[in-house]
């Protein structure tokens, strides 16, 4: 019995001992390894920042957007503000278009919204989904927010005809997309993606660091608004056909926008 | 570090509804600390009463925390139970209407907090009045104390076991591992361990194991795999036939990771303490029958409901019929235990139904003889219990039945690549779940055995190392422990 008290004894010390590493022993705790938490009061040190904006620019060939925009008179006047924006993707961007929708608002903007859960390039490219949708709201700009889904697909080129099929859809039509906001290194898919849209034309959300949901994929909504700021920066002062945004952030934090389709996530 | 301490007061002593004291939070580990420590000095220093007396006011702070004021109702219930059972000892005259008393005292509590709202929604749809549902709070464990005080009552009134001294059956009745999920511990069994608490090396050991094992199952495996699921059977019409046929063989490892990872740090908890609880699953999937299967799968309850209600229904005294019948009403009632819902009539009738016929078809012979036979029966076994754990987990009926609706219509082998890619880590935690679930139990005795005689610092290094495991895969919130709502 002695000795079973000794082994009692030790593993008492043990759980104590690793309770104590785990709570407040960074110094010994290797880099990454995560530590349990206790609540913790956190006082700021500045006043609350509202929103916190981080900018991604993507280098934007001044002189061909202004060629361009001369040329067609359709999207050439930016001084007309788009109005109608058609915003689609997968269920990256639930949370996405509940900020972009307060920045439209503000601007005077229609944004429809299209979410299609599950959905990747394929979906969309062997479908006549968007098009449908374009002819209904006939957006003066669309956003396309998909390849989360193929981030793990090696050899993205098999994806090459879905995505020509999905801009041959938009068509004229001014289009932004949005890169997935990857939770994991990605097996060409962003490559792909940014090569064949090219500057002005894709947001490169990959580059945010964005805290997750607890499946490890979907951004948290606060990260998703952040997400949605960095867009609309783009869009205004990156993108290659320009939409005007204030400086200022929207007064509310989140709106719905003007309609929302919640397509079923089943393979087409 | 600047920390909040009322803050860390609050967790640690108050009650709130949506944090109870559950194994895997770091709440329940302090508190832990320190109840091993006040007890290991009282048993140590000859004490035994005094650490018993410590377990026992743990136990009901423990249960505070988990559902508030109804400490009190238990409690009452607690009180009244043992003063119902002196009673019955004691008065000759008056035995049998005490005994009568003690068994439907908690079956109206548990009937009241349980089954109102299921009886007022189906009164109402039968007779089209409109009584209005009262807003009843179920609290956690008391279907599983109220079987606990029914089997003492039962084994007392058959002399089976004297009538112990109040605290004694206060803490059987109370003490915490077992308190809101089982395992449901006899009295003939718990009891006579706490004249002498083992505290041995090796006991100890193997509880520490199991606390990690159970810790491992619910943290990495059970919440992650929760994840999958709960998006396919929030909305199972979504989703194709394959992607509903992986929730369904996810959930069946899910439930079961989730269950029995809670027994096994309530049985590591005990034994560390010196008491031994019994085991509560031993590899359900690896049966080969339905009969098999429930002498594998919460045999705590299995082996309770034949005890206190298939045998006391005749069992199979009164014919082949009878048994049937026996065997049927036996399962529909621990359908109903599980849940007010005819969801879980229906699971629990089916199971029943499957009983009978394995019982005709085969008599007494729960295993098949011949290894095709064998991998027959466990195939069929495997996939109707996987397949009515379907009426276990869908929110309601029309759910279920568009799960298997969806696996009946739309399951494509080609599908099964693509759902692959996508959802990787989830495909390979279910595979190595079942891979670890079918490991030969001399092979987990050894591995116990081993890790109870390895040194400390290479336990220390294992423990460090799972818990490092556990934080990493741990989802935001603890998910709550399936059994909890039960």
């Amino acid at each position: 019995m002695k000795s079973g008290w000794k082994v009692y004894w030790s593993y008492w010390l043990l759980l104590l001992l690793t309770l104590l590493l785990f709570i407040n022993a960074s110094p010994i705790l290797p880099e990454g390894w995560e530590r349990l938490s206790l609540p913790e009061v956190v006082e700021p040190e500045s006043p609350p920042q509202p929103y916190e904006i981080i900018t991604i620019r993507v280098p934007t060939p001044i002189k061909q957007r202004d060629q361009i925009q001369k040329q067609d008179s359709i999207i050439g006047d930016t001084s007309a503000a788009p109005e109608r924006i058609l915003l689609i993707g997968d269920s990256m961007i639930e949370w996405l278009c509940r900020r972009l929708a307060s920045w439209c608002k503000v601007q005077g903007y229609k944004l429809y919204t299209v979410i299609w859960p599950s959905s990747g390039l394929v979906w969309w490219g062997r479908t006549d989904t968007l098009r449908s949708f374009i002819e209904a709201y006939k957006p003066t700009y669309v956003l396309v927010s998909l390849g989360s889904n193929e981030l793990l697909v090696p050899n993205p080129k098999r994806f090459a005809p879905y995505l020509e099929r999905i801009i041959e859809q938009v068509g004229e039509i001014p289009m932004v997309w949005i890169g997935p906001p990857a939770w994991t290194k990605d097996k060409g898919i962003i490559d792909f993606l940014k090569r064949r849209l090219g500057p002005g034309r894709y947001l490169a959300s990959e580059r945010l660091v964005m805290e997750r949901l607890s499946d490890g994929a979907h951004p948290t909504p606060k990260e998703a608004y952040r997400w949605a700021d960095t867009l609309v920066v783009y869009l205004r002062d990156s993108a290659l056909y320009p939409l005007p945004f204030p400086q200022e952030p929207p007064p509310g934090k989140t709106t719905t926008p003007h309609r929302t389709h919640l397509l079923s996530p089943h393979a087409p | 570090m600047h920390l909040d301490w009322q803050a860390i007061w609050h967790s640690l002593f108050v009650y709130e509804k949506d944090s109870p004291l559950i194994f895997p939070t770091l709440t329940f580990w302090v508190w832990a600390i320190v109840v091993f420590a006040f007890y290991g000095l009282a048993l140590q220093f000859g004490r035994r009463q005094w650490g018993l007396l410590w377990l026992l006011a743990f136990s009901i702070f423990f249960y505070y925390k988990s559902v508030g004021e109804f400490v009190i109702l238990f409690l009452s219930i607690l009180v009244l139970e043992y003063l119902l059972i002196r009673w019955m000892k004691k008065s000759q005259k008056f035995s049998r209407i005490a005994f009568v008393s003690a068994i439907v005292i908690p079956l109206a509590f548990l009937g009241y907090y349980k089954y109102t709202l299921f009886f007022i929604e189906n009164w109402n749809f039968l007779t089209g009045s409109r009584i209005e549902a009262p807003d009843i709070f179920l609290p956690a464990g008391i279907s599983f104390y109220t079987f606990q005080m029914i089997s003492y009552v039962v084994d007392v009134q058959r002399h089976r076991i004297p009538v112990s001294s109040f605290w004694d059956y206060a803490l059987y009745i109370a003490y915490f591992p077992q308190l809101v999920a089982g395992p449901i511990v006899r009295a003939e069994h718990f009891l006579p361990q706490l004249a002498n608490p083992q505290i041995d090396p090796e006991r100890l050991g193997r509880g520490f194991w199991l606390v990690l094992q159970g810790l491992v199952k619910k943290v990495v495996f059970a919440d992650y795999i929760a994840q999958y699921n709960d998006l396919i059977f929030a909305t199972p019409q979504g989703y194709s036939g394959m992607e509903n046929l992986l929730a369904v063989y996810g959930y069946a490892l899910q439930i079961f990771y989730d269950f029995s990872g809670y027994s096994d740090v309530a049985i590591g908890i005990g034994r560390m303490m010196g008491f031994d609880l019994g085991i509560n699953f031993s590899k359900p999937y690896l049966s080969t029958s339905i009969t098999e299967f429930w002498r594998r799968w919460h045999i705590s309850l299995s082996s309770w409901l034949r005890d206190y209600l298939y045998i006391p229904l005749g069992g199979n005294r009164h014919g082949t019929f009878r048994t049937y019948i026996n065997l049927f009403l036996t399962m529909l009632i621990g359908g109903l235990w599980h849940g007010a819902s005819w969801r879980f009539v229906v699971w629990g009738g089916i199971h029943g139904i499957a009983l009978a016929i394995h019982r005709a078809l085969f008599g007494k012979h729960i295993m098949p003889q011949s290894i095709g036979r064998r991998f027959i029966g466990w195939f069929l076994t495997f996939h109707l219990v996987s397949m009515l754990w379907i009426f276990f987990r869908a929110s309601d009926f029309s759910s279920a039945l568009a799960v298997l609706s969806q696996i009946g219509t739309d399951t494509h082998v080609s599908h099964l690549v693509p759902l692959v890619e996508r959802r990787s880590l989830f495909v390979v935690l279910v595979l190595i779940g079942y891979l670890l679930h079918a490991v030969p139990m001399a092979w987990v005795e050894r591995i116990e055995k081993s890790f109870a005689n390895s040194p400390f610092i290479a336990k220390a290094i294992i423990f460090i190392v799972v818990i490092q495991l556990i934080l990493e895969m741990r989802q935001t919130h603890v998910q709550p422990f399936i059994y909890f709502q039960f």
